[in-house]
């Protein structure tokens, strides 16, 4: 009987029911097998809420991010970024991954940097005769750059989720981060060097010119990193801090936003909260539920009759994650699949912080993997080619990802180097 | 030619939703929707704000007058829940949760138009058992008597919002699987 009604919710998940609504019906099954009162659910979920100190930071990023994406910052970003870069080879190829990275950062990779920035940098690039296809493959690839900085959603989304240190995690995330965006900057550099593409020439004047323009967004990761660092305020106050700074520049300072404005801004950003916070609780009362009935456990005395080694695990978990990022959004996969790795990890000796990186990269390059990798179709409407195409330009790209991906999992040093060196807690 | 609020792509004046990001194009010229219609999208940004305003508050107080307001952490956390479940019937109301949608590329509008209804079905047996589960938690706290550490607010008038937005979500699921099973599958 059981079985039956799984099987069911299994086949609605497919058909396109709501993902909080399966996850939810998979814990009511189970607390109906279990015979625990209903009522426990919605303990779970208020529990959740009303206990995490981190849980509101993420309505006050995300209203960030949207003020943001909604005002002209990413041109202000994408002109100072190509004054300062503009002299490389490959330059403007590595301005749209440092540009794409800092808005993914705050926009937390929900396929508006690559409609926001992509739109912009598209017709650039092509201008400077970068081949179409690399260009292609450049944009789609970059929409998701940026998931390991301070203060994308997801690496929030992690610590959460697996209760670690919020600040470990934002630490770990940066060496990681930024050798994703030196491997594809050299990547464009060598095709810019291939395909004879010259490097512009800025002044010193043109770049404190362009600077000086967007000085007060440039600020924003400082305000942030400074204030969560020097440890005068919690990163609850630096997200609340975030949100009124970025309110009063693009209302006031650069008056982007015209007041009457916000309350959509605010609507959009409320909606997008409130649809990945609910399957967030759906979850918690589904994975609560496994706990119980010690599902982690049998999954671990499973895998542990097949598998001794630490680095085969590692080979595994890579390997299963991109399957799960080819067909999970970010969200339900960190709600989902993390209790359930952890233990492994823990089993197998993997820090969990180091693990919240590798799932993360993992997921990353998932938003790039056919069937159903969400940068795909993204770049496909907005860019007007067919998914085939974009298919085969992101494979030089998955490919540079992939063994960004290897470096990060075989090698902890990368993640936790920087929290032993700082001794952040 | 405009562009989308959400995405700031070019779109058609005559789009209804958004190629691109999939929004509902019609919906945030709020100036001109009435009151009614934007209720909950009222009452969640005034939610949003009070957040940002109290903890500001919070952070003025405890830096400049080593004080603090007592109830302020918990005010918050319960505005979030405020929060997320008023923008979880929003999301509803407009079609915005995040599905596995895999499925419908491959079958024709009028297979989806049965689809979608039999999903509609299950999506809102699932979602009235969830307000269900929630409406028996809030009685339970009700009967237990917790109060706030604010003007001895009960804690239960706050957790109201859980079978609430629960029950809003349910009517709007079940809204839109009439609407799109009246409209002959035309929403794909």
């Amino acid at each position: 009987m059981l079985l039956l009604f799984i099987a069911l919710i299994a086949i609605m998940a497919f058909l396109g029911a709501p993902i909080f609504i399966f996850l939810s019906a998979f814990a009511i099954a189970g607390f109906i097998a279990a015979d625990i009162p209903l009522s426990a659910i919605t303990v779970d979920v208020y529990n959740n809420f009303a206990n995490n100190p981190l849980l509101y930071t993420i309505p006050l990023f995300t209203l960030a991010g949207y003020i943001l994406a909604e005002s002209k910052a990413s041109n202000r970003l994408v002109n100072m970024s190509r004054a300062v870069l503009g002299f490389v080879p490959g330059g403007l190829a590595i301005v749209a991954l440092v540009c794409c990275a800092f808005f993914t950062a705050f926009t937390g990779a929900s396929g508006v940097t690559i409609v926001a920035l992509g739109g912009l940098l598209f017709p650039a690039l092509l201008k400077e005769k970068y081949p179409e296809k690399f260009s292609l493959g450049l944009l789609t690839s970059s929409g998701s750059l940026g998931l390991l900085f301070v203060p994308s959603l997801p690496l929030i989304m992690y610590a959460v989720v697996s209760q670690s240190s919020v600040k470990q995690v934002f630490a770990a995330g940066l060496v990681p981060g930024v050798l994703l965006i030196v491997v594809l900057a050299v990547f464009s550099g060598y095709v810019a060097v291939k395909e004879g593409i010259a490097s512009s020439r800025t002044s010193l004047a043109q770049i404190i010119d362009a600077s000086l323009v967007a000085k007060w967004e440039i600020a924003i990761p400082f305000i942030i990193i400074g204030g969560l660092f020097t440890g005068f305020v919690t990163l609850g106050e630096v997200a609340t801090l975030t949100v009124a700074y970025v309110f009063f520049i693009e209302v006031f300072v650069y008056k982007d936003i015209p007041l009457h404005r916000m309350l959509s801004v605010m609507s959009r950003s409320i909606t997008l909260t409130g649809g990945m916070l609910i399957i967030m609780g759906a979850a918690y009362s589904l994975t609560n539920y496994m706990v119980d009935a010690e599902i982690p456990m049998a999954i671990l005395s499973f895998i542990r009759q097949f598998i001794s080694s630490r680095w085969i695990f590692l080979i595994l978990l890579n390997v299963f994650l991109l399957i799960v990022g080819c067909f999970l959004d970010i969200y339900s996969a960190t709600f989902v699949v993390v209790p359930l790795i952890i233990p492994l990890a823990n089993h197998y000796g993997v820090d969990p912080v180091h693990l919240g990186i590798i799932f993360l990269t993992n997921m990353e390059i998932g938003y790039l993997t056919p069937p159903v990798g969400l940068n795909l179709f993204i770049a496909s409407l907005r860019f007007e080619r067919p998914i085939i195409e974009l298919y085969r330009a992101s494979i030089p790209f998955i490919i540079a990802l992939l063994l960004c991906l290897v470096l990060i999992t075989y090698i902890p040093g990368l993640s936790l180097g920087i929290i032993d060196l700082f001794q952040i807690r | 030619m405009t562009t989308c609020p959400s995405c700031s792509s070019t779109v058609e004046d005559s789009d209804k939703v958004c190629p691109v990001c999939k929004t509902a194009l019609v919906e945030p010229k709020y100036s001109k929707t009435p009151l009614f219609r934007k209720l909950d999208v009222i009452l969640a940004s005034v939610c949003l704000t009070a957040m940002i305003l109290v903890v500001l508050c919070q952070i003025i107080l405890r830096n400049f007058f080593h004080g603090g307001l007592a109830f302020g952490d918990d005010l918050v956390r319960h505005l979030v829940l405020w929060v997320v479940f008023l923008g979880a019937g929003i999301a509803a109301r407009e079609n915005r949760h995040i599905k596995i949608d895999v499925m419908a590329r491959f079958f024709s509008p009028e297979v989806n138009r049965y689809v979608d209804a039999i999903v509609a079905v299950f999506s809102t047996g699932v979602c009235l058992v969830l307000s269900y589960a929630a409406f028996t938690f809030v009685r339970e706290e009700f009967g237990s008597g917790f109060t706030m550490n604010m003007f001895n607010m009960p804690v239960w008038i706050l957790q109201t919002i859980i079978p609430a937005g629960y029950l809003i979500i349910t009517v709007h699921l079940a809204l839109s699987g009439i609407a799109s099973f009246l409209n002959k599958g035309k929403g794909h």
